[in-house]
């Protein structure tokens, strides 16, 4: 009996891992290196792909400028409406994405609100890389907040007292102590929030599908020549993808945890 | 001199109220847990507003100052060293953050004279409890403070290693020349290294004294317990300067009538195996319950119907007397010995 309950754990364990390996086998396994070959020295490809990784990297660094000292304050503050607040970061993973990308057009359009702000300086996000950051930032902020947020509150307060009697001020306690105790969670987070920002399809298709970014790319070839056409470019986006994550995971988990310590 | 004036704060259920002392040399905040010790600190070094009072520091009045400009160091229980630093840059922290200029010889020096001197390029993970004292102790010094706190700065410490703190500390003590606040739950401790201690209960100051009076004297019941008097029982006056307990006469300070609960040490009770000459009035025959060797001396329970005492003497009075369990004896004590509570 005991070794049919971890059978039957092992069986449904199986599945789900196959159920995620076998799509993303298919493609790295299944597609003709000749057309891998050509969507390599596809001027088009390479430059969706290096649009998608630079657009969110930009994302992330601004989600990190902005969306720490969101963290800090739910983290550290009481005040009222932060429970509110705190649901209103969650808002993004929960909406549909193209709902997002409609959001985000009527207020960075060019009749919207902050577009028609933003264009007296000459500044646009329809159609251009601004909109595709922006799209990525909506869309992946969130993490990278919770993720802020879980490691400031995980810091032990004795550290935060210690600086202070020590003669630190709130700025300088941040940047010394917290900031360095919860780097492990801050850095989780913004790889989260890439990952988050590069698979984005559904806000940056409404609100800038040119400059085309890699998701896009591939649902237009897929749309209009095929599956054959989309696959060479999955197969890369995977692969560097992939490639790029294992390495930031490898360094991460090296990163020493101080406060397991 | 650190003065703290109508000291009073609210939080949540539990309240500091109306606490009122001032400290010029090395004084002990003795408590239960739970009676406000921490709390106390809390707002003594600014980290936490106080409702109403106020907070003096060599005639200044730092009530409102932020925790970052109030000058007083203040020594966290394990002495949270920052996990990120090694030793040196810990050392170095109070410096740097407040722009002042590092000299890295003094810090040496100082190290060595703290005992920690080979510790200084660790990392903070793997020191003794002692060591993160010790360190985190010279830390809060570097920020030249003007008045100290110590909260329960040997409850982390290996109790092995618990003495040699103690003996740190005081020798420690003896070099500054600034108002100190040591917070414990350990009487030993306290009665070792202060100069005054302050009985903190439920948020209230029970008794201020020098150590051997918070002993010898305590002025109510809690603090008794709380010092572990050995002897604690209540009195009704028959005449002056005369009380019963039960059927048995004891001389006390007591008027008519009264009633009043007194204490007494143990080492203050002699015991007697016969009457003899003696200018302590008090001689009561009573039989010994128990003897319990405690290594340092022996602690005899002797009873009669009315009373149960507990006298302390060596043990070599136990063996020169040769005291058996059930023997008929005399607990001889003096009336001066006798203290009344309030």
């Amino acid at each position: 009996m005991k070794y049919f309950k971890l059978l039957l754990f092992i069986a449904l364990g199986l599945i789900g891992v196959s159920f995620l390996i076998i799509p993303i086998l298919s493609i790295l396994l299944g597609t003709p290196f000749v057309d891998i070959k050509t969507a390599v020295l596809s001027r088009e490809v390479v430059n969706s792909i290096i649009l998608t990784l630079f657009s969110g990297l930009i994302s992330t660094i601004i989600g990190i400028v902005i969306g720490i000292p969101i963290a800090y304050l739910i983290a550290f503050k009481d005040f009222r409406g932060k429970g509110l607040l705190e649901s209103i970061i969650d808002v993004p993973v929960m909406i549909p994405h193209t709902a997002a990308g409609i959001a985000l057009l009527s207020v960075f359009g060019s009749r919207g609100l902050l577009g028609n702000m933003f264009s007296v300086f000459g500044i646009k996000f329809v159609g251009t890389i601004g909109g595709i950051i922006i799209g990525m930032m909506f869309v992946s902020i969130t993490y990278l907040i919770n993720a802020s947020k879980e490691g400031f509150k995980s810091i032990d307060r004795k550290y935060i007292k210690a600086s202070m009697t020590l003669g630190a001020n709130e700025f300088g306690t941040f940047f010394h102590i917290i900031l360095p105790l919860s780097f492990k969670d801050i850095i989780s987070g913004s790889i989260m929030s890439w990952a988050r920002a590069i698979s984005e399809f559904g806000a940056i298709v409404i609100l800038a599908y040119h400059p085309m970014i890699a998701p896009v790319l591939i649902y237009e070839r897929f749309s209009t020549y095929g599956l054959k056409y989309s696959r060479p470019v999955v197969f890369l986006i995977i692969v560097i993808s992939l490639i790029i994550f294992i390495i930031l995971r490898i360094i991460s988990n090296k990163m020493k945890n101080f406060r397991d310590k | 001199m650190l003065e703290i004036n109508n000291l009073s704060l609210e939080v949540g259920e539990f309240s500091l109220q109306d606490i009122n002392f001032s400290v010029t040399d090395y004084t002990v905040v003795l408590g239960p847990t739970g009676s406000g010790k921490s709390l106390l600190v809390e707002v003594i070094s600014g980290l936490r507003k106080i409702d109403s009072g106020s907070i003096i520091l060599n005639n200044k009045n730092i009530t409102n100052f932020d925790v970052n400009k109030r000058k007083i160091g203040v020594l966290l229980q394990d002495g949270a060293l920052f996990p990120h630093m090694n030793v040196m840059e810990n050392l170095k922290f109070p410096l740097k953050i407040t722009k002042r200029q590092i000299d890295t010889d003094e810090i040496e020096n100082l190290a060595d004279e703290f005992g920690i001197f080979h510790l200084l390029n660790r990392t903070c993970q793997n020191l003794s409890g002692g060591e993160k004292q010790r360190i985190a102790l010279l830390r809060t010094m570097l920020t030249k403070p003007d008045a100290l706190l110590l909260d329960e700065p040997l409850t982390a410490i290996d109790p092995s290693k618990k003495y040699q703190m103690q003996i740190f500390l005081k020798y420690f003590k003896n070099k500054l020349n600034i108002p100190v606040i040591h917070v414990t739950h350990d009487f030993e401790e306290a009665y070792f290294l202060s100069d005054h201690i302050v009985v903190l209960n439920n948020g209230n100051v029970e008794q201020i004294g020098k150590p051997k009076d918070i002993f010898r004297h305590p002025k109510s019941l809690f603090v008794a317990n709380f010092v572990q008097m050995e002897n604690i029982f209540k009195v009704k006056g028959i005449e002056e300067g005369q009380g019963i307990i039960g059927n048995s006469k004891i001389f006390c300070n007591i008027g008519k009538g009264e009633e009043k609960i007194f204490v007494i040490r143990a080492d203050e009770i002699i015991i007697a195996d016969r009457r003899f000459k003696s200018s302590a009035r008090n001689f009561i025959k009573m039989n010994i319950k128990n003897i319990y060797d405690k290594g340092n001396q022996v602690l005899v329970e002797i009873e009669n119907n009315d009373m149960f005492l507990i006298s302390a003497i060596t043990r070599y009075s136990l063996e020169r007397m040769a005291l058996r369990k059930r023997e008929e004896v005399f607990a001889v004590f003096k009336v001066n010995s006798m203290h009344s509570l309030l």
